[in-house]
């Protein structure tokens, strides 16, 4: 028999500490960060608890020291618990999946009578948009008509088929976009303007440059740093490009932002576009400062529908 | 043959855009809705105080323009 293990009570707290020491060292790594952090609260309060409960002893205080020592202890037997619960869960697969990817949108069809209050609300943020063209350029002789406005919201309805959505434009979510081809155009998420700023939940500008010798629009990268992704996979298509009408000279794509418990979401994209009539950078730039309000409040009236959630999930399997 | 090329950007937060945030452009409706947006910052953008506004103006800007995602 090991010297160490022997019954005579003399070894036996440095033994019950390296115990718990091995225990430690197999059960740590395999715990999560959150984990971790948890198990060391509760068993920091569990050993505070011993003095604390000691010194209202020491007061004539039983029934608090009594109450502390039980919480103290309790709650550390909880903690236990959940935390062995949750890695039962991982080893045998059933533990709750996080999604990769989620995004609450709202849901289709969008009722006629809120589909027309929201197409009256793009035709004021269109006409707000060409009066503050007006002021940026005071000697412009912009028309109307050469501002346009479009909402693209996710559909999900060919997810069965492993399309997770396409960004298209819902009926009467469109002002001064006569040709009924452009209106049908689709995006994937991240792909195009409107796809990127569907995904990056920021606002992007562009300006479109018409040149003799190119042989497609400049291909848009999938995040600013990351140069390890093939671009070309994010390029328009023919099919998109046809549609895009040539008088096209700039955008300013708004992100349909809803604050919500998951934090801060797009639900949809807002373009407003200029066609024959050309702006700069600082140009669209003060557009864009004078529509964010406008667009907030267009994100908040969209909010209120009724929503679908879309997650992609990826999961491990044994 | 003729083609468009589109050259992206992100809009930078300066004075000139800031300039540009006006509540009045706004009406009742679209007011109350911005400024219970919960979006860090809008429940000010009415405010009295100039310094207040300006602070809330930027706060809302970088919500909308850098919050990322």
């Amino acid at each position: 028999m090991n010297d160490n293990t022997q019954g005579d009570g003399k070894n036996l707290f440095p033994n019950a500490i390296a115990c718990i020491g091995r225990l430690g060292e197999k059960v740590i790594p395999v715990l999560s960060e959150k984990e971790r952090g948890l198990l060391l609260l509760a068993t920091l309060v569990a050993i505070l608890s011993l003095p604390g409960s000691g010194f209202l002893l020491w007061k004539d205080q039983y029934a608090w020291a009594f109450a502390i020592f039980c919480l103290a202890i309790g709650f550390f037997v909880v903690v236990v618990f959940a935390i062995l619960r949750s890695q039962a869960q991982r080893a045998d697969g059933t533990s709750p999946v996080v999604p990769a990817w989620t995004r609450l949108v709202p849901r289709l069809p969008i009722p006629e009578n809120k589909l027309a209050e929201l197409s009256e609300e793009l035709e004021d943020i269109r006409k707000h948009a060409f009066a503050k063209i007006r002021e940026i350029q005071p000697a412009t002789s912009i028309s109307q008509d050469d501002v346009r406005a479009n909402v693209f919201l996710p559909d999900a309805s060919n997810a069965a088929i492993g399309e997770v959505c396409s960004l298209y434009i819902p009926k009467n979510l469109h002002s001064g976009m006569n040709d009924a081809s452009e209106r049908e155009i689709r995006f994937r998420p991240n792909e195009g303007l409107t796809g990127r700023v569907f995904c990056r939940q920021r606002p992007l500008g562009a300006i479109v440059e018409v040149t003799q010798h190119g042989d497609d629009w400049t291909a848009i990268p999938v995040h600013d740093d990351d140069t390890s992704v093939d671009t070309r996979s994010f390029e328009l298509t023919g099919d998109q490009r046809n549609r895009i009408s040539s008088d096209l000279q700039w955008i300013v794509c708004f992100p349909l932002l809803a604050q919500s418990t998951q934090g801060r979401v797009a639900m949809g994209v807002l373009n407003i576009d200029g066609i024959h009539h050309a702006m700069d950078q600082r140009e669209l730039k003060l557009l864009c400062g004078a529509l964010m309000l406008k667009v907030v409040s267009y994100s908040e009236k969209l909010k209120q529908l009724p929503q679908t959630k879309l997650s992609i999930l990826v999961e491990d399997q044994k | 043959m003729t083609v468009l090329n589109l050259r992206e950007f992100e809009f930078a937060i300066d004075d000139e855009l800031l300039t540009q945030f006006r509540l009045d452009d706004l009406d009742y409706e679209e007011q109350q809705l911005v400024s219970s947006s919960g979006i860090p910052g809008a429940a000010y953008l009415g405010s009295s105080d100039e310094r207040t506004r300006a602070e809330a103006r930027r706060a809302v800007a970088e919500f909308f323009l850098l919050g990322g995602g």
